[in-house]
């Protein structure tokens, strides 16, 4: 009884210490709650060990270590936290992309079956040509809810915020709905598919910038990457006067 | 079909090497054959970067030469073929862009049918993109509705990476079938894909403008290494640093970190597909 106590304890604290967001970024990217615990609890031990560490070599070395325990130790923990919040937006937009590739793939199929095929049997059709395992069960919810509850549109809803979460995504899987619903109207899918193109066009200038946004870094990194050579030539230079001087 | 299937191999995502003929027979496709130009730059300038810098770091020759033949072989089998599908992708995107402003301005004349207007685009057209036009011409003969569709699904399966132009040629289709032209439609077609032009060449213009800065990042480097192997005199370091293990290991480390720089800036600048990200 007192060791569950204690383990729940330590994970109120785990939990306590995080950033507000970061349980829920890492539950939305497929984590279990476990998972989150025990990466929670390396990181602080990560950053403890990197604070005993600075310890040991202050007391050995200069006091002015000692700044450098508490800002090397903190700066150590909320880095991991920003990797995790770029790799999110990163994944968030990687699922954006595949919503948008989603439609795509939906728009000629409904064309095709000109309101004659049911929209289940066009998913299952769309399902083997999604790439993505995490897209593919996604829809598979989809259709596992839209059997169940056959005249919600709260399927549809969930859907789109479970893949992109924007208003376009909303819209697009309500207008799904709409015409599974009444319509054999093809003037919808025509509309679907404007929906679609006009989310290409706002999609292609969140890819420019994502991909202009990786040039960013190459100047620092090279900057950086001159110090290796700094270093290691003072290093030689040092060698080699203390050996004239052994000399 | 079998162009097609050419065309899916230029997806630089898969792994492929391709050897010269195959490259001259992209570059080839709008008119423009492998020159002597394009192999000094993407086989002679990595070859004389990656010697240059390796000596400068550690006065070798054999070392630089070696390099030299790292930087031929990464220019022939990586730079050379990207450079030649850039080329190629760009000239058959213009093409496309060409045709759909001059279909959809030659059916704004209600006279016009849609086998009248690809005759007019087919005499602008060039390279290959013609062919596929005379392709699609030669199968709408005549046709009835099942081998319409087929003409014009097989063009759409060729282009299927330009999303606004398959759509493009969904709605000529259909204006075929029914015989009416769904004005209206094209034209806001057509607008999308001139944006994706527009997008497309900001995109370019500022990627140029980041390997303009590399260039001169380069040759600031270049000055620093200078500066340092001269600090304490030329002898110094040739000496005490580039005939020592520590030199080796050090050097070794930075040509590793600047050879992955250099791989992955080349990979990013070549990158110019503005509709797919690969991570």
């Amino acid at each position: 009884m007192i060791i569950i106590k204690q383990a729940t304890k330590s994970k109120k604290f785990y939990r306590a210490v995080a950033e507000k967001d970061l349980y829920p970024m890492l539950l939305e990217m497929g984590n279990n709650q476990r998972k989150i615990d025990a990466f929670q609890k390396k990181r602080l031990l990560q950053s403890l060990f990197l604070m005993a560490i600075f310890f040991f070599f202050s007391t050995l070395l200069s006091r002015w270590l000692y700044i450098g325990m508490i800002v090397g130790a903190f700066l150590f923990y909320k880095i991991q936290y920003n990797n995790i919040r770029s790799k999110y937006t990163t994944w968030r937009f990687q699922r954006h992309l595949q919503f948008s590739q989603f439609t795509r793939l939906l728009i000629p199929y409904l064309k095709q079956g000109k309101g004659q095929v049911s929209l289940y049997s066009i998913f299952s059709k769309l399902m083997h040509r999604l790439d993505d395992e995490q897209d593919r069960s996604s829809l598979y919810r989809l259709m596992s809810e839209m059997s169940s509850k056959p005249n919600d549109i709260q399927p549809f809803i969930d859907y789109a915020n479970r893949s992109s979460g924007t208003d376009m995504s909303v819209l697009f899987m309500s207008t799904i709905f709409d015409f599974q619903q009444s319509t054999f109207d093809t003037s919808v899918i025509d509309e679907l598919g404007r929906i679609s193109s006009e989310e290409l066009i706002n999609g292609i200038d969140e890819i420019i910038t994502f991909k202009l946004k990786r040039f960013i870094f190459f100047p620092t990194k090279i900057v950086m990457s001159s110090f290796v050579i700094v270093l290691g030539f003072a290093i030689a230079v040092l060698i080699a006067n203390l050996s004239t001087i052994n000399l | 079909m079998k162009v097609n299937k050419n065309v899916k191999k230029l997806n630089t995502r898969k792994k492929r090497v391709l050897n010269v003929d195959e490259l001259n027979a992209y570059k080839v496709a709008y008119g423009k054959p492998l020159k002597t130009k394009d192999f000094v730059y993407y086989v002679g300038m990595p070859a004389f970067i990656f010697a240059g810098f390796a000596f400068l770091l550690l006065y070798y020759w054999w070392l630089s030469f070696i390099m030299a033949i790292v930087g031929a072989l990464y220019g022939m089998k990586i730079l050379l073929p990207k450079s030649v599908e850039k080329v190629y992708l760009y000239q058959s995107f213009a093409q496309r862009n060409k045709f759909v402003n001059n279909i959809t301005q030659i059916l704004t004349d209600n006279g016009k049918t849609v086998t009248r207007a690809l005759e007019i685009a087919n005499t602008r057209a060039e390279g290959e993109f013609q062919k596929d036009i005379n392709e699609l011409q030669a199968r709408l003969i005549g046709a009835d509705n099942t081998i319409i569709n087929k003409a014009f699904q097989s063009m759409e399966d060729k282009y299927q990476d330009d999303v606004i132009f398959a759509q493009f040629l969904e709605q000529l289709e259909t204006a075929m079938l029914e015989g009416r032209t769904n004005i209206d439609t094209l034209k806001d077609i057509k607008t999308y894909h001139n944006d994706m032009k527009k997008k497309q060449s900001e995109y370019q213009n500022k990627k140029n403008g980041h390997l303009t800065d590399m260039k001169m990042l380069g040759v600031v480097v270049v000055i620093f290494i200078l500066a340092v192997s001269f600090s304490f005199g030329i002898s110094t370091y040739i000496n005490d640093f580039a005939r020592q293990p520590i030199g080796w290991v050090t050097c070794g480390v930075y040509m590793l970190l600047m050879g992955q720089f250099f791989r992955k800036f080349s990979l990013f600048l070549f990158d110019d597909s503005v509709l797919e990200v690969s991570l």
